[in-house]
């Protein structure tokens, strides 16, 4: 345990001192080291990139793509998703455009 | 004016109404082909961005006035909200589609998915004048505290 | 080096962990207010890469029926479910910006450390 904190301890007054860095830059890195280790370790327990069987392909998107054309009349399958089936959340989309609009106008034509 | 600017400005204004046009034919072929109301939204706001930065700012603002934009802008969400209401009252819940009866054509069509093709081009309009909008107010701003300072 | 062969097969999302990462180490070190913006852009794209990435398989086509069976196709939902989350950063962007554009009429620099020093004298 102390060896761990031995080595934490000169790792931080190395960069401080070789690489001239401030302490916002040595506790930066040191942070983006420790999120990117853990995010390392998520990566390698999600499922296998690419494989049919993967839990993503469930009935959710196999009833979508049966009777997508038969239901909307169609092709294309991912507009017939955002403004068929799920068309509320485009109007909360499109809702959220205007007032990021609005709010835009109304911050710089103030006087 | 030197010879780059001759170039661009020539240059762009033979461009110009290629990108509309594919801009267009992007809003609407979005139950067909892919792209949708939002890509091809943006890349017809783009071709008047591009008309105010190879010209100079008056001459891109006089394409589209600002009253025009924001009466677009406005119009295209009242336009979603109108057809989900024209739903409610044919007889379905809002902004349902074949259960409203709306018209379906044959599915490959041009003129096919009722709500569909009516939907898509009101959000390509809300996104052009959207990004159009964003651009000649933030420019504008810029210019006129660039100016007094 | 099990676990180096297992994150060395799904790169796509080792690519976008990547991309978070740098987005972040420069919205934490650069002290320019729009190299922040600029980095909070590039922290979105990173999370709609990592969703888009999940639906993909190999072999398949784009979600656009055509004539034939047996056509195997690329799972529609997580890229027209991020969609809405480009709009929403196109959204933060154009205000952060404006944000700005008001900071600078005000204080006359757009470095955070200057305005921090700015501040500290009033």
């Amino acid at each position: 345990m102390e060896d761990i904190l031995f080595i934490i301890i000169a790792a931080v007054f190395a960069m401080r001192y070789l690489l001239r860095l401030q302490a916002r830059g040595v506790f930066t890195i040191m942070l983006i080291g420790l999120i990117g280790f853990f995010f390392s370790f998520t990566v390698a327990e999600m499922p296998p990139f690419g494989d049919p069987n993967n839990p993503v392909f469930n009935e959710i998107p196999a009833r979508y793509m049966e009777s997508g054309v038969a239901d909307t009349g169609a092709v294309n399958i991912v507009s017939s998703v955002i403004i068929d089936y799920r068309a509320f959340d485009t109007l909360g989309e499109a809702t959220v455009l205007f007032v990021a609009i609005a709010a835009v106008i109304a911050t710089l034509k103030s006087h | 004016m030197t010879l780059e600017d001759q170039i661009v400005r020539i240059t762009s204004r033979l461009v110009v109404p290629f990108i509309q046009v594919y801009g267009i034919y992007i809003i609407l072929h979005g139950h067909l082909s892919p792209g949708g109301g939002f890509s091809g939204g943006a890349i017809f706001g783009s071709s008047l961005v591009l008309v105010a930065l190879s010209f100079n700012l008056e001459v891109g603002a006089k394409q589209i006035s600002h009253d025009t934009s924001s009466i677009l802008e406005s119009g295209g969400a009242l336009g979603f909200i109108l057809t989900g209401l024209v739903a409610v009252v044919l007889g379905g819940n809002f902004l349902s589609n074949q259960a409203a009866g709306f018209p379906m054509g044959e599915a490959g069509e041009l003129f096919s998915a009722g709500a569909i093709f009516i939907i898509t081009t009101f959000l390509g309009i809300k996104v052009a004048s959207t990004i159009i909008t964003l651009f000649y107010n933030i420019i504008e701003e810029e210019d006129k505290s660039g100016a007094s300072h | 080096m099990e676990l180096l062969i297992k994150i060395l097969h799904n790169y796509y999302y080792m690519v976008a962990i990547l991309l978070f990462i740098i987005g972040m180490h420069t919205m934490l070190t650069h002290s320019n207010l729009i190299k922040k913006v600029i980095a909070m852009n590039i922290m979105d794209t990173s999370v709609f890469l990592l969703f888009v990435a999940i639906g993909y398989t190999y072999g398949g086509e784009a979600p656009i029926v055509r004539e034939g069976s047996e056509v195997l196709y690329v799972n529609p939902l997580p890229g027209s479910l991020m969609l809405t989350g480009i709009v929403v950063a196109v959204s933060i962007t154009a205000y952060a910006l404006s944000l700005i554009v008001k900071i600078y009429r005000y204080y006359g620099t757009v470095d955070y450390d200057e305005i921090c020093l700015i501040r500290s004298q009033e």
